[in-house]
């Protein structure tokens, strides 16, 4: 295995911050942190595969909660993301158990450093939800605005990097009508509309 | 909720999500969405979307690193278990010190051997046997034997294996003295050749001249030359005679070198 630089929590989340350090942190996670996440999922009735998803989906939610800047720090790193992968394989449990798949609630926390990643949590459903509605988009306006918000890039950039676009404007135009076309299926679905409810009101 | 916007309502929106708007359109824009509940319901679902989307980003990526460093993280942990399992037998304290100093034991045995393996070749088992022959000093010789007397003790070989070359009446010593020309010119086959003749000679005369030496040099010309075997016969010749001159030195040859030598054939 190819030697990993090691990181204490803050350097860790620094990184997590910096686009350029983010790959070698977070493998800097999966060296450190992945096999005890596994074994916790492995011995709760998951198998590595049920391990795997939960684990990558505990990540994008850590992940997204460093770089908001709504870590508050109060635990260590491993202790969060034990925290985060737990509430998610209990979550998924649950729903497996129960016929109602539409009443997720997820454990309330014990403590108060967890209750954030909970409440982070609960959004994290309500975007999974936008996320498939997302996938329904054709693939054009997919990329395009992955390369917008996700990617941050600006109009010029898209037009470099891109030759589907004659010019600023035809792109500007092709970004309001995949967007539009998104927030319309959002506005459309009254599943969304009652998880976005509950996402708020559990969000405080 | 009301539906009285157009969807030009929307694209303002998006353009006040995005930062694109004038600080005048911005201020405007943000006091509609304070004041109209149906609109400030659109904007929330627009920020919904775009957090969405970034975070669908982000997962993608996820996705893409595990693929890379989740077989890292396999490997390491199947790595971990075969030693966990060579650890797991519980024997008492004595016992493991015992076993440690063997499996060091066995570690400094093996790693010798695998230096003595990579390290050991023909060249290296001649070189290290090899004794630079010195000419006696003769008188009364003829001149072509002069010749390749003085072209030795002179150290020029090549010379002394032209010379050879035009010697019509050769004796055990002219071939002798090509041989150890050609051994020391790297001609390993012609020196062969050439100690086989000095022994032809002797065989046919009653004066034998050069034949322990030739036993000896004989060997290390095959070991040169890589016939380990005919090498290990003419030594065989040597330690079975405590007398002959080279019988120190053959004892003095590696019988593991070359055991090793006859498993790199």
């Amino acid at each position: 295995m190819e030697i990993v630089r090691n990181y204490t929590d803050s350097e860790l989340l620094r990184a997590l911050k910096n686009e350029r350090e983010t790959d070698a942190a977070i493998k800097f996670i999966y060296k450190e942190y992945y096999g005890l996440l596994e074994y916790y999922v492995a011995n709760n009735n998951g198998s590595k595969d049920d391990a795997a998803d939960i684990i990558q989906e505990a990540l994008v939610a850590f992940i997204d909660i460093v770089q908001q800047d709504k870590f508050r720090g109060d635990s260590s790193v491993k202790s969060f993301l034990y925290s985060i992968t737990r509430n998610l394989w209990l979550s998924e449990l649950r729903k497996r158990n129960s016929a109602d798949n539409r009443n997720r609630v997820f454990e309330k926390g014990k403590d108060e450093t967890e209750q954030g990643a909970v409440n982070q949590l609960i959004k994290s459903e309500y975007y999974k939800a936008i996320q498939d509605l997302f996938q329904r988009l054709g693939e054009k306006c997919k990329q395009l605005l992955l390369m917008v918000y996700y990617e941050d890039l600006s109009m010029k950039d898209i037009l470099d990097k891109t030759t589907d676009y004659q010019n600023e404007q035809v792109l500007r135009n092709k970004k309001y009508k995949c967007m539009k076309q998104l927030e319309q299926m959002i506005e459309d679905s009254q599943d969304l509309k009652t998880q976005f409810k509950n996402a708020l009101r559990h969000a405080g | 909720m009301q539906d009285n916007f157009t969807p030009d309502v929307i694209e303002q929106l998006i353009s006040f999500l995005d930062g694109e708007l004038s600080p005048e359109e911005n201020e405007a824009t943000d006091k509609l969405i304070q004041e109209d509940a149906a609109i400030k319901e659109r904007f929330e679902n627009l920020v919904a979307a775009r957090n969405a989307i970034r975070v669908e980003g982000l997962r993608q990526k996820i996705k893409g690193l595990h693929q890379q460093y989740y077989p890292e993280v396999a490997a390491a942990q199947t790595a971990e278990k075969e030693t966990a399992k060579v650890i797991k037998p519980s024997f008492g304290n004595r016992a493991k010190i015992i076993l440690r100093i063997a499996a060091v034991f066995i570690f400094a045995v093996a790693g010798y051997a695998v230096y003595e393996y990579s390290t050991t070749s023909n060249e290296s088992v001649y070189a290290d046997n090899f004794i630079k022959y010195q000419l006696p000093v003769s008188r009364g010789k003829g001149q072509a034997q002069q010749s390749i007397d003085s072209l030795f003790s002179a150290n020029n070989f090549s010379g002394v294996i032209e010379v050879f070359k035009t010697i019509t009446d050769k004796n055990q010593k002219d071939y002798f003295l090509a041989a150890l020309a050609s051994l020391e010119t790297g001609d390993s086959q012609s020196a062969i050749d050439d100690l086989k003749n000095v022994q032809q000679l002797n065989s046919n005369s009653t004066e034998k001249y050069f034949e322990q030496e030739t036993d000896y040099y004989l060997a290390l010309a095959y070991i040169k030359a890589g016939n380990i075997e005919e090498a290990e016969k003419q030594l065989g010749i040597i330690k079975a005679n405590k007398q002959h001159m080279f019988y120190q030195k053959t004892n003095e040859i590696s019988s593991t070198k070359l055991e090793i030598l006859k498993m790199k054939e």
